[in-house]
């Protein structure tokens, strides 16, 4: 249950990115930022502040949000690899942050010991301290959000940023500002994964830098590769099969890298539609097509 | 010479490779009594999580080392409760995320029914606060920062050992005796480096006032593996002597890359709290084994344990069969690991059960011994009223493999360089960072 | 501060500097000519280093490593490129990362399986041993070594580029694939060829480095980072902009430890940031050579 907690939340972590990746055509390689800044924000509430997950948690995402509408308003004005670029630049500068600002956030042993306090709904308390109830927890909040995603992702905005993924400049002339709707797609894509980070910390109790560092922004990238980036739940079958990989593999070797290096090789020469793609295409007959260029 | 050293070569690599490979369930019927009752005997679980890999790894597999070797023994002789001992060990990378991960595994997945480990204090950190949810307890018998007692603290955590208050008062006594007033510090940038500095300098100043912290210090990264920017600003900033917490493979790499600098003749005196334990000599010796690069005249706590020290009949027994054994010196982590497994076995012989709650209450109060020392838990924060040894390197060709040796040890008693309860009271109830902590100083 | 150890960070910067410039001109050499970002470039210098420290400790001799471990680190990336990377040379950006992330993995792994987990330390040989003194100031020798190797490495590309017919092969191929392979470059060939240089040069790096520091696992994350920061700095694709880049790091690194102890790693994204938004083709432009 342990196992499925986390995967729960990266599963929000991958489909969240995957809102301006594969449905707005970014590929972002420093997400780990508002993952990491939602997660060290609402731990810090958590533990020197108030201990309430709701207001943790809400400041947690705020701040992740914001981070993601100033980052965002930066890097949308570049295109393809530059925006890859310059989004790994800032993720990378967050992490230099939560590692250096040590009296804040603890330094490299990161913050520890956050606290599960129970929820308060006036009438009665739920608690959250056993795994099982923590994991429901995560579910609920998790379907929730999704839902919400799916709804803006099936939603008039949502067909607006797929046609602003496949022809930026055509669409111009439709009068559409792109800009603006590549920002607020990040800006939404902040804000599920700062959420996701947010459930990270009480998750595991205690949080370290490397949250933050470009190998995490790395993670949702490949679950949504491998699951598959043009259907909205594919991302969630990328992070299962990761996961899982991860889990299972470790648990015999330490080798684990190996094993899921050659998958992710296996997947790129063999099946770049991802897993979902693929099936999707077997059943349909008809093509997804790759990645937009 | 060549036989005995690449036997321990061997070992060691092999140790190295095996440690590269997931935990292996060991020891399980190895004894002697009536096999059916024997073999049918539910084991009972040792989870251990080590830094088996990384710039620390020799620190890990000490730690597997001394607690395999006590298992193994403890099977010999009839076992717990008359249960055997089964051992499975994690490896925690130096990372605190899988320090987490791995303490859950061991419990949920193996169904560990008690955990021992963790050389890199961050990594415990981390862990000890899902022991309450796991209901386990945890033996510590190398991460040393003062939080894991004091802020962090909850009542499944031990710690069999000397932390770095404790440490850092037996270096304030040696340091005080020395002329030098300006003191500076290189150390790894994270709680225990802290602790261990502000600890010492804390002691020092109140034994001798006039010292002077200075503000140019050196605080680079855990595993940095460059250090020469860092040791070029301490040599500009002219101190008299250098505390350094830097421990495990980072000290092999800063004592190599200094000498090229000439830091151990241009420094006046260098006191390590870590650096120099059994693993730091090997990796530094050179020539086979006949000579060293360390220089004569360091002064170091070999982290709580020197093999040669005390000499008295039992340490020098345990000694000789952990060399014939593994063909190495046992590494303080393997003493302290050791002392774990007997320290479990006492308290779980007391109660006569392995249910978690009735153990932490025999053990809280226990007095237990380890090949070198004999040494008392404290109560109220589970850590360990113990002896610290200090001596300094001096060459010495008869140590097999090092050719050095840590001589002229004092040990600093048990009672006079512990931290009193009020203080560690005090400290947890009011979440306040420890006093010493103005001492660190980054720029 | 005195001269002498104002001088001493300098040559340290420049020290740090030489060995970022050589890894990080053969990761912009491989974007520049095949247009394919290499995540797996740190794993070649990683592997230099632990070809050197096996190397050393078989043969006892240093020199041997420095011939021959980058060689066998070009005959590794030769590997790569036909089996790996060839197939992907048309697919997007994504996979190309997600790619070489898995061969980033794989490699890490087999050193990891090849070399264990401890960490390995290399003495540089005899006669780099000890310190000089230059301008009134003492400094390793061995670093001297890795300076005047950085300088030889740059003049070496840089007649291989302008001076060399394979040269303008590359530089006409980086231009455009399609117009070279008109005029009778085998493309393909070529494209092997480069990416054998540029992991030759990773791995030479990594044989540089390895007196320098501790070896041991990890060094692949960490430097493919920073060399990525370089070439971004320094323009994808141009040599001089690597070199740039590169000065500016080593000096950062240095420096920094010294001036700005708490935040010295994040100036150098920063700066990535500000010539992304300011100029995002970089100080140099995005032309080889």
């Amino acid at each position: 249950m342990v196992f499925l907690n986390e995967m729960l939340i990266m599963i929000l972590f991958a489909i969240s990115f995957n809102l301006l990746f594969g449905y707005t055509g970014l590929l972002s390689f420093g997400h780990a930022a508002f993952f990491s800044i939602g997660s060290y924000v609402a731990g810090l509430v958590l533990l020197h502040i108030y201990p309430s997950i709701p207001l943790a948690f809400a400041i947690g995402v705020v701040a992740a949000t914001l981070a993601a509408w100033i980052i965002g308003y930066l890097c949308v004005r570049l295109d393809e690899i530059y925006f890859a670029m310059l989004t790994l630049a800032f993720g990378m500068m967050v992490h230099t942050i939560v590692w250096k600002w040590d009296r804040l956030t603890g330094g490299a042993d990161g913050l520890v010991n956050i606290p599960r306090p129970p929820l308060n709904f006036l009438l009665f308390q739920v608690d959250l301290s056993s795994i099982a109830s923590y994991y429901y927890f995560t579910l609920i909040l998790v379907a929730i959000s999704l839902y919400v995603l799916w709804v803006i992702v099936n939603s008039h905005f949502g067909l607006t940023l797929r046609a602003v993924r496949e022809n930026s400049e055509r669409i111009q002339f439709v009068g559409i500002n792109v800009r603006r709707y590549r920002l607020i797609s990040f800006v939404i894509s902040g804000f599920f994964c700062g959420l996701a980070g947010a459930l990270f910390g009480p998750f595991l109790k205690s949080i370290t830098p490397s949250i933050a560092f470009w190998t995490k922004s790395a993670e949702p990238v490949f679950m949504s590769l491998l699951g598959g980036t043009k259907i909205f739940l594919a991302p969630a079958v990328g992070s299962v099969i990761f996961m899982y990989l991860k889990e299972i593999i470790s648990g015999y070797t330490e080798l684990w890298m190996l094993y899921l290096g050659a998958i992710l090789i296996g997947f790129v020469l063999f099946l770049p539609g991802g897993i979902v793609g693929f099936l999707y295409e077997k059943l349909k007959g008809r093509r997804l097509g790759g990645l937009a260029e | 010479m060549s036989k005995k050293v690449s036997r321990r070569k061997f070992l060691k690599d092999a140790g190295l490779f095996g440690a590269g490979m997931i935990g292996v369930p060991l020891l399980k019927g190895v004894s002697r009594g009536p096999s059916n009752a024997w073999a049918a005997a539910k084991p009972i679980k040792f989870g251990g999580i080590y830094s088996l890999s990384g710039v620390v790894a020799a620190w890990g597999k000490a730690g597997q080392q001394g607690a395999m070797m006590a298992a193994m023994e403890i099977n010999q002789a009839g076992g717990i409760l008359k249960r055997p001992v089964e051992c499975k060990f994690e490896d925690d990378a130096c990372n605190p995320e899988f320090g987490v991960r791995k303490t859950r595994r061991l419990v949920l997945d193996w169904g560990a029914d008690f955990l021992h480990g963790f050389n890199h204090s961050g990594v415990a950190l981390s862990a000890v606060p899902v022991l309450p949810e796991l209901k386990r307890m945890l033996l510590i018998p190398c991460a040393s920062s003062p939080a894991i007692t004091t802020e962090a603290f909850n009542k499944y955590v031990f710690r069999p050992r000397a932390n770095v208050y404790q440490s850092g008062a037996a270096a304030g006594v040696i340091a005080s005796k020395m002329p030098h007033k300006k003191w500076t510090v290189i150390g790894p940038d994270y709680s225990f480096g802290w602790d261990a500095w502000g600890a010492f300098f804390y002691h020092l100043q109140k034994r001798k006032p006039d010292v002077e912290c200075m503000q140019i210090q050196a605080w680079p990264k855990f595993a940095a593996g460059d250090f020469t920017s860092y040791i070029v600003k301490l040599l500009e900033a002219k101190p008299d002597a250098v505390y350094t917490p830097l421990w495990g493979g980072d000290f092999v790499t800063f004592l190599k890359q200094a000498k090229r600098y000439g830091f151990f003749e241009k420094i006046g005196a260098v006191i390590t709290e870590g650096g120099l334990a059994v693993d730091g000599f090997y990796a530094l010796s050179t020539k086979g084994g006949t000579e060293s690069e360390v220089p004569e005249g360091v002064w170091g706590a070999a982290h709580g344990y020197w093999f040669d020290h005390p000499k008295t009949e039992k340490n020098q027994k345990w000694v000789e069969k952990f060399m014939s054994i593994y063909g190495e010196y046992p590494h303080n982590v393997a003493h302290d690991a050791y002392g774990c497994m007997y320290l479990y076995k006492k308290a779980i012989e007391k109660v006569k059960s392995i249910n978690t709650d009735a153990v932490i209450e025999a053990m809280e109060t226990m007095e237990f011994d380890t090949p070198g020392y004999a040494r008392k838990m404290r109560k109220e924060d589970h850590s360990a009223v113990c002896e610290v040894p200090y001596g300094f390197t001096k060459k010495d060709p008869e140590k097999v493999g090092i050719a050095m040796n840590l001589v002229d040890i004092r040990d600093a008693p048990g009672k006079d360089v512990i931290e009193p309860i009020e203080d560690v009271l005090e400290r947890r109830a009011k979440r306040t960072p420890p006093p010493w902590m103005k001492y660190v100083i980054k720029g | 501060m005195t001269f002498s150890t104002f001088f001493a960070f300098f040559l340290n910067g420049l020290t740090n500097a030489m060995t970022f410039f050589i890894i990080a001109s053969g990761l912009t050499l491989i974007y520049g000519v095949l247009r394919i970002l290499n995540l797996a470039h740190g794993s070649f210098f990683m592997l230099g280093a632990f070809f050197t420290f096996q190397l050393t400790h078989w043969l006892g001799n240093f020199w041997y490593a420095l011939i021959f471990a980058p060689f066998i680190c070009a005959v590794a990336g030769v590997l790569m490129e036909r089996i790996f990377i060839r197939p992907v040379y048309g697919l997007p950006i994504p996979f190309q990362l997600l790619l070489t992330f898995g061969l980033m993995l794989l490699i890490a792994d087999i050193v990891r399986i090849f070399w264990g987990v401890a960490f390995r330390t290399v003495t540089e040989p005899q006669v780099l041993s000890g310190t000089m003194n230059i301008l009134g100031t003492s400094y390793p020798r061995y670093n001297f070594f890795v300076i005047i190797i950085g300088i030889l490495v740059g003049i070496f590309i840089w007649i291989l580029l302008t001076k060399t017919r394979f040269g303008k092969m590359i530089r006409a191929s980086s231009s455009d694939r399609e117009v070279a392979n008109g005029l009778g470059i085998n493309v393909p060939w070529l494209y092997t060829a480069v990416f054998g240089i540029g992991a030759w040069l990773a791995g030479l790096s990594g044989v540089l480095a390895a007196p320098l520091r501790s070896i041991m696992l990890e060094m692949d994350v960490h430097t493919i980072i920073e060399a990525f920061a370089i070439v971004v700095i320094g323009g994808l694709g141009s040599i001089p902009g690597a070199l740039i880049g590169s000065l500016l790091l080593g000096q950062l690194n240095s420096f920094g430890t010294l001036y700005i102890p708490r935040f010295e790693m994040a100036f150098m994204y920063v700066f990535m940031a500000i010539i992304l938004l300011i100029r995002p083709k970089g100080l140099l432009g995005e032309e080889v050579g």
